[in-house]
């Protein structure tokens, strides 16, 4: 392997512990956490090793076909087929936006007192801003290296001495010992929160966008599965915090306010800001990274110019739609809806629209004319296999659950 | 080719590379005692929304028609079609023809004022 | 002239078939409505006030060790105050009251008082 491709790996690598750490994994590690202890850790590890297989695979349609996710759907199903994903991942996008955000915000209200809904513009615009003027290189690698300070979590989790025997078996899929809509409710969100749909069309525009070929598939790989792994250790760490810290002091997370608490005991008052930072950069990357995510899909949908790259002039309607999303999604977040319940609810529906995108895209990724000798493998068609049968029987399950789970 | 799998929703190409839009649509002209013929590719929300329900083309042009717009139908005729092949590239000037309104309009009346508007990083990433 | 789309067909039709998804709602919702009893709201309303109150007692804590600043204990106090109000629960009012108490304690940058509520918090988790 050479240098630039180990650069390579590792600029993806801390890109995608910021894609993959947002307010919905952050939120749904925790109160789980707070609530059931380790005992879902099973279910980040299964939705880990998911969202790995999917992330890779839409890498490598972009890098073998130099289509993006959403060109390949369009073109192989149709407009009419495609619109019914498009319009629905448009309107979770919209929710998921409003709760990162709200994330943002929430981290500012934690270190000035200021509700956190008058912060919701100020930081859509300073979201919008990172949009206008960066590149891509440029948000990519922000993100990236301020979503190191997210490893507090991994930090605090083992200075608080855990119970590695609780954490161990929480590896172990158990039946939940109380409560068990809402232990299942928490897995559709934790589902939700790592799967999302809006992290795998991202990535494959993002492989467009830097004109990655079959010489990157194995930069794909890399990055896929360790960035999605060192995503998913810091979610655990936000786990095994809650559970070792707030699960024992009686408190079960009802708000998101509550949460800091998890890291003050062991660290003091830079527990908090620590927390503050870790939640407000890691939703600021991903608010940037749904609003670009959701401008990607409808210029690809309807075949616009595209690109982050590009002044804004020249693809005036790829930036109309970002800045319009964005302006939306702030006046959600200042209504002042609760951002822990508005990101579980978000984070639960993405999983009811999950197979409305998994089933396609194993179909996709199995077409000659896409991917020619690069089509999916047998390991990658059983896993596909498996997350579509899981996504389909949540999703039936996933409505009466996020009425009384919820 | 197959008109339906290779070239009905493709991305459309520009003389200058421009993504234009996709193939929304494909108008064939049949002719009495002759095979029928391509006669142009269609791009906009009118073709899309006739391929949606026919209720929902009758809804948009009845706003159309109360709101007072006429709007040019994006229709490249097919000698324009160039290349064939993951893409349909076609041998038109995007940013000067009649069907491409709305991004030009956006681009001089809403995105082009906003300062910044001209910022471009495409030399950084090649 | 006329576009031909017969390769359209997709999943359209079958969400749309509105008899099947109108059966399914109503089993939805008749399942909803058997799970959603006022003693499943009454037990709820309970937990969350226990919580609420075991979340002051250690933010209470955190406080006089000077682990949180006053912002952030006062905006969340303004947070539970608002969440514990539109509960209905025994121990609601003493809880209300520490969080109140708590809240004006932030205000005046007084921690000492919040040593006292931590056993006013403990007790409302209690109960």
């Amino acid at each position: 392997m050479k240098p630039k491709d180990l650069l390579k790996i590792t600029l993806g690598i801390l890109t995608s512990i910021g894609g993959f750490l947002d307010v919905g994994a952050i939120a749904t590690s925790a109160e789980a956490g707070a609530v059931f202890g380790p005992r879902l850790l099973w279910t980040l590890a299964f939705s880990t090793l998911c969202i790995i297989f999917l992330v890779e695979m839409a890498g490598r349609l972009a890098a073998v076909s130099k289509h993006t996710l959403a060109d390949a759907l369009r073109e192989r199903f149709g407009f009419r087929f495609f619109v019914i994903p498009f319009a629905c991942e448009l309107f979770v996008d919209l929710l998921v936006l409003a709760a990162e955000l709200g994330g943002v915000c929430l981290a500012l209200q934690f270190v000035t007192g200021i509700a956190f809904r008058w912060w919701a513009f100020p930081v859509a615009l300073l979201v919008w801003l990172f949009i206008w003027v960066g590149s891509f290189p440029i948000v990519e690698r922000t993100t990236a290296l301020l979503g190191l300070v997210t490893i507090v979590f991994i930090v605090a989790a083992v200075k608080m001495k855990p119970d590695w025997h609780a954490v161990g078996a929480g590896f172990i899929p158990s039946l939940p010992p109380k409560d068990a809509a809402h232990y299942w409710y928490l897995t559709l969100s934790i589902i939700g929160a790592v799967v999302s749909p809006y992290l795998i069309y991202f990535y494959s525009s993002g492989a467009v966008e830097d004109k990655w070929t079959k010489k990157d598939l194995a930069v794909n790989r890399g990055v896929a599965a360790l960035g999605m792994g060192f995503g998913s250790i810091v979610a655990m760490g936000v786990m095994i915090a809650a559970a070792t810290t707030l699960l024992p002091a009686g408190v079960a997370l009802d708000r998101y306010e509550q949460a800091p608490l998890m890291l003050t005991a062991s660290l003091g008052i830079t527990g908090l800001y620590l927390f503050a930072a870790s939640l407000g950069i890691a939703c600021l990357g991903a608010s940037v990274e749904v609003a670009l995510s959701v401008a990607y899909l409808t210029a690809q949908t309807f075949g616009w110019n595209w690109g982050e790259n590009l002044a804004p002039k020249r693809n005036a309607r790829f930036a109309t739609v970002y800045t319009v999303f964005i302006l939306l999604a702030a006046c959600i977040t200042f209504t002042g809806i609760d951002p822990l319940k508005l990101t579980l609810f978000t984070m639960a529906l993405t999983v009811v629209i999950l197979p409305l995108l998994l089933l396609p895209m194993i179909v996709v990724m199995n077409d000659k004319k896409f991917l020619g000798d690069h089509r999916n493998g047998w390991i990658s068609n059983t896993m596909g296999v498996i997350i579509v049968l899981v996504a389909l029987i949540l999703s039936v399950a996933a409505i009466p659950l996020q009425i009384i789970g919820g | 080719m197959e008109l339906l799998c290779d070239v009905l929703d493709q991305q459309v190409l520009d003389r200058n590379e421009r993504k234009t839009g996709k193939v929304d649509g494909i108008a064939v002209e049949i002719r009495k005692g002759k095979p029928p013929r391509v006669a142009y590719l269609e791009m906009g929300t009118d073709v899309l929304a006739r391929r949606l329900s026919p209720r929902l083309e009758r809804w948009l042009q009845r706003w159309r028609e109360r709101s007072g717009r006429t709007v040019v139908p994006f229709q490249v005729p097919w000698s324009k079609v160039m290349k064939v092949h993951l893409t349909v590239d076609v041998d038109i000037d995007a940013s000067k023809h009649e069907g491409y309104h709305v991004e030009r309009w956006l681009a001089e009346h809403v995105i082009g004022r906003i300062p910044g508007a001209e910022i471009s990083h495409e030399e950084e990433s090649s | 002239m006329r576009t031909d789309f017969s390769r359209d067909r997709g999943l359209a039709p079958l969400l749309f078939c509105s008899t099947y998804v109108k059966r399914i709602a109503l089993v939805v919702l008749l399942a909803v409505i058997a799970c959603s009893s006022p003693e499943r709201e009454a037990a709820e309303a309970r937990d969350t006030v226990a919580s609420w109150s075991s979340a002051g007692a250690l933010l209470a804590t955190e406080w006089t060790r000077g682990h949180v600043n006053d912002g952030y204990v006062k905006s969340t106090a303004r947070v539970a105050i608002g969440e514990l109000q539109g509960l209905e629960a025994p121990s609601r009012d003493a809880a209300l009251r520490a969080w109140n108490e708590l809240e004006r304690a932030a205000e005046r940058g007084d921690r000492e008082a919040a040593r006292g509520l931590v056993t006013a918090f403990r007790k409302a988790a209690e109960r």
